[in-house]
């Protein structure tokens, strides 16, 4: 056999051969990056449950806080403090509007409870311009539909917080 | 904003027919908003999830002047339209024509709010319901 076809020969079987190990490699590469994905995928998925375990720990305190504004709207009224109304009706539309970005990121922005959250934020605006207007300065009156409207999204909340309690509690402690 | 404004914004006329419209078909509720202390204003509120519209009597007594506020997701009042009946008088950059037209522009918008107005007192007030339980107790 001539030198030549010797060559021919061994270049053939050599290029043959490369082709099972190219495909071998090719799908090694493609494994490597479904792996990579399902990897990333995960890590997204990961930070996003964080994201929403951290939202409804915020949740959790921020409701306390919310019934306490509600406690102290109330007294200064019935104090007759036109300050102190003012000060609580300003703090709740700051709270509330914090609130909010936390019912959204935890996904309990249901349209009762975020209907409930907005009324509750105008009639604080409402009220402020009122008492602030207000010739008489009757701050029950003022301050009513307000009122209202905050003891609505407490009740709202109290329920959250009760259903996310008993969650909370059942997945890590066993209780309440 | 006047209503002649408000009027030449084609948004606001659609505002006002569209909850028109849905008050109309028991899909907005409105609420009470503020109540009036002597020759103070009322209002009547409706939410949805980022925004807040309130219609109220400048005075309230249920009459004209009449307020359209649009409050944002923070209670600031982004809009308020103040419903004013128009005045006849023809303006000084007004032709006669042109000052017919305003009027009528105007006493529409008008007309729209006034109806709204007293939709939403209707339905904040539950009025249809407190009669209903009236011509029930006195038919017993």
């Amino acid at each position: 056999m001539p030198i030549n076809e010797i060559n021919e020969t061994m270049e053939q079987v050599a290029n043959y051969s490369a082709i099972p190990l190219a495909l071998i490699g090719f799908g090694l590469t493609l494994w490597q990056l479904a792996k990579t994905k399902r990897a990333a995928e995960a890590a997204q998925e990961s930070a996003r449950s964080a994201q929403v375990a951290i939202s409804r720990n915020h949740l959790l305190i921020l409701i306390p806080q919310l019934q306490r504004i509600e406690e102290e709207l109330e007294r200064s009224v019935r104090a007759n403090s036109i300050e102190l109304t003012l000060s609580w009706l300003a703090n709740w539309r700051w709270q509330a509007g914090q609130l909010r970005g936390f019912l959204l990121a935890s996904s309990y922005d249901d349209e009762k409870t975020m209907r409930a959250l907005q009324s509750s934020i105008a009639k604080a605006a409402v009220a402020r311009k009122a008492i602030i207007d207000s010739k008489h300065g009757d701050l029950l009156k003022a301050t009513r539909p307000a009122r209202d409207a905050i003891a609505v999204v407490t009740n709202e909340l109290g329920m959250l917080a009760a259903h996310q309690g008993i969650k909370t509690g059942g997945q890590e402690n066993g209780s309440l | 904003m006047d209503l002649y404004e408000a009027s030449r914004d084609e948004r606001f006329p659609r505002l006002v027919n569209l909850l028109i419209t849905k008050t109309k078909a028991g899909q907005v509720q409105w609420e009470v908003a503020r109540i009036p202390d002597d020759g103070e204003s009322d209002g009547f509120s409706f939410s949805t999830r980022r925004s807040t519209v309130i219609i109220g009597s400048v005075k309230g007594d249920g009459q004209a002047p009449f307020y359209l506020s649009i409050l944002n997701e923070h209670g600031f009042e982004v809009e308020r339209i103040l419903a004013e009946p128009p005045d006849l008088e023809v303006g000084p950059d007004e032709t006669r024509e042109s000052a017919r037209f305003r009027y009528m522009q105007v006493s529409h918008l008008l007309n729209q709010i006034t109806t709204l107005y007293k939709q939403a007192r209707r339905v904040a007030l539950q009025t249809d319901q407190v009669i209903d339980h009236l011509l029930q107790d006195l038919a017993l």
